[in-house]
């Protein structure tokens, strides 16, 4: 059966370091403005202080709209499910960017090309992990195959996260847990 | 010429817990990325989001590629000159100073943390071949707690971070590693997964906090009576560890009287943590050893900070924890600093000191013969220091202001002259860290960009223009390259402890040094008495507090009634990395944090623009409330993103308890800011 | 005004196909368009798709591998837009030597443009019709792209005819108003659909209703050229001043309204909780 890779963001674990989205800039030297990993501050309403994140990349769907709208044919799927982007067809047109409901295609305005994040496919292949897994102090991402991989517990969304349905993401998510705050409101 | 593509190793040289170790490839001369070094047993093979950045750093288009002049100070216009120039204006002006007080006294060197390496000492080592000069003395920054240890144990050393593992109970007392230190988290995390609980105790909730499993929100600065009330508890409740108390420890008796002459309501009252959760924290310290007390820098920045982590120190030992593996309390460790020998540091001259948290104050005192030079390297003077405004005016009377730095910032603002230096990427290096027990090579990966020339090499420039401007000038050994400076820092038994036989020989990955990995597991303390000191002669004699007995912070006066913290931001160190452009794509836009019911109080909404001020200044920032923040404190990240305002303007200088005896000089209590907040 | 170039090109082409629609039906029902007229009108529609194209190249990060875009048909809508506009554009050529030939293909050759261009219209609305942008996942684009072209294409040829000493047939001056005002209907109506909804569409009508120029839209190009058609109607008459100023402002109107349909647009984002 073929493989269906998609990422796993323990939002449990995470701390919010940004440390997968620089490690990814760092080893594939992307332009300041290009992320292809971002973290997310799961918002903090001032009545219940959370601190929580999802540190996301792209979310590798299994219909993907960034594939259905490209007039070029650059966006391909590989049998392990993993969503690639061929720059070199690329021509700016960015209708992926208005299409894709979790803004992962950047525009490189040097290049005038779109470009987003691959799974460190060549790394996988090479059975090593991604950049962003490998750099996370936390073990707070993962890379896991859905037909696989089984858990209690795992979410294919958590709220701020636009629907599912919608492009089928193989992002899963464990949610955060809180602790007990003694906080000196609370304590009179 | 052709280069050799390589893979370099390298330690992060920044003031910071983690002093990691990194491997760069270079391919063509040129730094292609940076990753972890996996042979660091530490920081295994991970660096933090800054570190991932450091590419933009070396090859930062804001870099400074010459030696500039200013044409006066602060006018920004400056000079591309040549080195030759430069060291002429400096040298010229060295000797000038000499002649007319026939003394190099007036001559002043502020140099502290903005790098660690040993060779970053060699501007000590410039300014201690001169002759007398003047010097800063002491530390901004954690003195008050490296006494409060000093007294209780003798020495500042901790267990190997890694024991956090074995730990069933983790106290992070003042820190968060989550922003600070994350290659600790993996450790904790490892030790949540084996059952073990983790409680953090600040005033505000950080991240940190956010992944324990209990968050404690204290007064700011009233760490003592929490862990005194803690102690008490666990005293009266039975729970004492009193086979280690009466046979290691000193002052026990006078101690144990102090305790109960205490009361709980007032302890609690003053920590802002009720009694029942008083109860049930001190329940669980004493049911679940080993317990680590990670104490950080914060709750020390207060007038009472020496207390502070005396006492935490109390409620470790008599909860038997010091010297447990997977227990005790932590707080910096010297032991892998103290293993080298700091030439540099060496003067056979008598220098003047200044406290270098008075420092604008005693440059101006400084009398017969008053200060003329101002030489300032790894840091951020203008930015950093108490008391901007008498700083300013401090440099009227100055009559060179030379700067060696990266980037333009405000010290540079303030400068005659900027040499530019190297990143720790184009020198060679070794970097002790204060908190791990790994030693590491740092490998020189290119050459210097531009004209860069390391801290090292500008010594050596100074020296070799001064001699020959004038035989005899310097005696700064200028011929020699920095494999002669490395071996003279290490002695063997240095090279016994890290278990290698050259230095070089760490080419081949960083070493662990053999040192306790559970620090006063065989009980045996440096203190004068040979034991864990309740009751601290040494302290006593300096005409501080024997006991750690319970002290306040400052109040509030009538007039501003807000207390200002500003903990470290997630992706800066002090004023550094602020201007990486990986960086600032993450960043948010700075903001105070204040309490709803404050805000409230001040007809302040979310999102407007705020003024903080008191009578030394003001500060303009955005409003973000956040019930996460205690009513009668705001909280300002230190994220120094523009060079137009400065928060350290609102702070005078309020000094800490402790801090002389291993530092010559007490910290800076920067906890102690009081303001007052309105709409602007 | 990042998407000036997709303004320009969106609204040129919709006119472009709604004025060709006007003069093979005008042709057809009146014999107002004689050669020379119908030769300058298809010219004039040439221009403007021609222009509206090249604009919408500037669009693209590499405008001179345009070509590229034809890959996609199987799914993509910007493909088969840019297929259907080069066969428009290569028809309307056709329609030229048509009307220069006098040949009797003419209509046949009309008509298949017609479609052709009503085709590329509703390929341009589709484009939009994307889940990531909830105010635009429906009908909307579709139908307000059509109502451009059938709005503008009869106003603008009015506009050229009375240019030329010819009188419109009156009839078509009444068409054009109906369309605007079932235009305007169906906008309001559309709007107020979104401004009840929750999430990215509610917060797309209230930004179209904070935005000045909305309402620049409705009171300057929509009310006033309504106004003065029903004005124009009643007084009976046809200067060349009220015909041409109607078509201005409803030119301007879609321009400003394009703009709008691109600026107040609220993607999906990923968002706190």
């Amino acid at each position: 059966m073929a493989k269906k890779m998609g990422f796993l963001v323990n939002v449990d674990r995470c701390f919010g370091c940004h440390t997968c989205e620089m490690a990814c800039k760092n080893v594939y030297q992307l332009e300041p403005e290009v992320r292809w990993r971002k973290v997310y501050e799961i918002k903090e309403e001032y009545n219940l202080p959370e601190r929580s994140f999802m540190s996301l990349a792209c979310n590798h769907c299994e219909d993907p709209e960034c594939k259905r709208v490209c007039p070029v044919k650059a966006y391909s799927i590989r049998e392990d499910g993993i969503v690639l982007q061929d720059q070199s067809r690329c021509i700016g047109c960015k209708m992926c960017i208005m299409a894709c409901p979790y803004e992962v295609p950047q525009f490189n305005t040097k290049l005038k090309k779109v470009e987003k994040c691959h799974m460190c496919f060549e790394r996988l292949d090479k059975g090593q992990e991604t950049v962003c897994v490998a750099a996370c102090p936390a073990e707070a991402i993962s890379t896991i195959d859905l037909e696989e991989y089984y858990q209690n517990g795992i979410l294919d969304s958590l709220p701020g996260f636009p629907d599912p349905d919608i492009t089928k993401p193989t992002t899963r998510f464990i949610k955060p847990r809180t602790g007990i705050q003694v906080r000196r409101d609370n304590n009179g | 010429m052709v280069l050799q593509d390589k893979i370099t190793r390298h330690v992060c040289p920044r003031n910071c817990y983690d002093t990691c170790g990194i491997l760069a490839s270079v391919r063509n001369g040129r730094i292609i990325d940076v990753q972890g070094d996996p042979k660091h047993g530490y920081t295994r093979g991970k660096l933090c989001a800054k570190g991932y950045c450091y590419i933009r750093r070396v090859y930062s288009p804001e870099r400074i590629n010459q030696p500039l002049r200013q044409l006066g100070r602060g006018t920004g216009r400056w000079q591309e000159i040549s080195w030759d120039e430069a060291l002429n204006i400096v040298c010229e002006k060295i000797l000038t100073i000499k002649d007319r007080y026939g003394s190099t006294l007036p001559i002043c060197l502020n140099k502290y943390s903005g790098n660690f390496g040993l060779m970053n000492f060699a501007l000590e080592g410039l300014f201690n071949s001169l002759g007398p000069t003047t010097q800063v003395l002491g530390s901004p920054c954690w003195s008050a707690g490296l006494d409060a240890q000093m007294f209780d144990f003798g020495a500042n050393i901790n267990s190997d971070p890694e024991q956090l593992e074995r730990s069933k109970l983790i106290i992070l007392w003042g820190v968060n590693p989550a922003w600070t230190a994350v290659h600790s988290l993996p450790y904790i995390f490892a030790a949540q997964k084996n059952g073990a609980k983790v409680i953090t105790i600040d005033p505000y909730f950080s991240e940190t906090a956010k992944k324990g499993d209990w968050y404690i929100q204290i007064k700011p600065g009233q760490d003592g009576s929490l862990a005194l009330a803690l102690a008490k508890i666990i005293l009266e409740n039975g729970e004492a560890d009193i086979g280690f108390l009466e046979k290691h420890t000193s002052g026990w008796n006078l101690f144990k009287e102090y305790l109960g002459s205490l009361h709980l309501e007032e302890l609690s009252e003053n920590c802002g943590v009720q009694k029942h959760v008083l109860m049930e924290l001190a329940d669980l310290i004493s049911s679940s050893p080993p317990v680590f007390i990670w104490a950080g820098f914060g709750m020390q920045r207060y007038v009472n900070g020496g207390q502070n982590v005396r006492a935490i120190d109390a409620l470790g030992a008599i909860t038997g924890n010091i010297g447990r593996s997977g227990g005790g309390v932590h707080y910096a460790s010297l032991s892998t600093w103290k293993l080298f020998n700091y030439n540099f540091l060496n003067s056979s001259y008598k220098n003047r000191f200044l406290n270098i948290n008075n420092f604008a104050h005693e440059i101006s005192g400084a009398q017969s013969p008053p200060v003329k030079m101002l030489w300032i390297a790894n840091r951020n003077l203008f930015r950093q220091d108490a008391d901007q405004k008498e700083l300013v005016r401090a440099l009227k009377d100055i009559e060179l202001v030379i700067t060696i730095d990266q980037f333009h910032n405000e010290t540079t603002y303030y400068s005659d002259i900027i040499l530019p230096t190297t990143t720790f990427f184009e020198e060679m290096d070794i970097v002790p860290g204060y908190w791990h027990h790994w030693i590491a090579l740092n490998e020189q990966a290119i050459s210097p960009i531009a004209e860069a020339r390391s801290d090292l090499e500008i010594a050596k420039s100074v020296s070799g223009k001064l001699n020959n401007l004038r035989a005899g000038t310097c005696s700064f050994p200028e011929e020699m390259d920095e494999k002669y400076f490395l071996d003279r820092e290490f002695s063997p038994e240095t090279y016994d402890i890290l278990g290698i036989d050259h230095w070089s020989l760490l080419e081949n990955g960083p070493v662990k040094a053999d040192i306790p990995t559970v620090s006063w597991e065989n009980k045996k303390f440096n203190t004068p008495s040979g034991k864990f000191e309740f009751y601290s002669e040494t302290a006593e004699n300096i005409r501080l507090p024997a006991l750690p007995i319970l002290k306040q912070p400052s109040r509030c006066g009538e007039k501003y009634q807000l207390r200002l913290l500003n903990p470290h931001s997630q992706h800066c160190i002090n004023s550094q990395f602020r201007n990486i452009d990986w960086l600032q794509t993450i960043k948010q836009e700075s903001r105070i944090y204040i309490h709803p019911i404050t805000a409230n109080m001040k007809n302040i909404k979310n999102g407007d623009s705020v003024k903080i001020f008191n009578d030394n200044g003001e500060f303009f920032i955005k409003a973000y409330l956040a019930e996460a923040t205690p009513k009668d404190t705001i909280i300002v990240l230190q994220e120094p993103g523009d060079m137009t305002q400065n928060l350290n303007k609102l702070f005078q200088g309020v000094t800490t308890d402790m801090g002389n005896k291993c530092t010559g000089n007490p910290g800076l209590a920067i906890g102690e800011n009081f303001v007052d907040i309105s709409i602007s | 005004m990042g998407e000036f170039p997709l303004v320009i090109f969106t609204v040129l082409s919709q006119l472009a196909v709604g004025a060709l629609i006007t003069v093979v039906l005008l042709d057809h029902y009146s014999d107002k368009i004689d050669k020379s007229l119908g030769k300058k009108l298809t010219l004039i529609i040439l221009g403007a798709t021609a222009v509206g194209l090249g604009f919408s190249l500037l669009h693209l990060g590499h405008p001179f591998e345009a070509y590229r875009a034809l890959a996609n048909l199987g799914s993509s809508w910007l493909s088969r837009e840019v297929v259907l506009f080069s066969v428009f554009t290569l028809l309307l050529i056709a329609y030229y030597f048509q009307w220069q030939k006098d040949s009797s293909n003419k209509k046949i050759v009309g008509i298949l443009a017609s479609v052709t261009g009503i085709l590329g219209v509703i390929s341009s609305g589709m484009v939009y019709v994307l889940p990531a942008v909830p105010a635009w996942n429906n009908f909307s684009p579709l139908v307000f792209f059509i109502l451009t072209a059938v709005v503008l294409g009869p106003l603008f040829v009015i506009a050229v005819l009375k240019l030329h000493g010819i009188t419109p047939p009156s009839n078509l001056v009444g068409i054009a108003g109906i369309l605007l005002a079932g235009y305007l209907l169906s906008f309001i109506l559309y709007t107020s659909v979104l401004f009840s909804s929750a999430g990215a569409s509610g917060q797309t009508a209230a930004q179209m209703l904070a935005s000045s120029s909305f309402w620049l839209r409705i009171g300057l190009t929509w009310l006033l050229p309504l106004g003065l058609i029903f004005w124009v109607i009643r007084k009976q008459t046809s200067e060349y001043k009220y015909l041409a100023g109607i078509f201005l402002l409803v030119f301007a109107g879609e321009i400003i309204g394009r703009y709008l349909f691109y600026d107040t647009a609220v993607f999906l984002k990923i968002s706190g909780f």
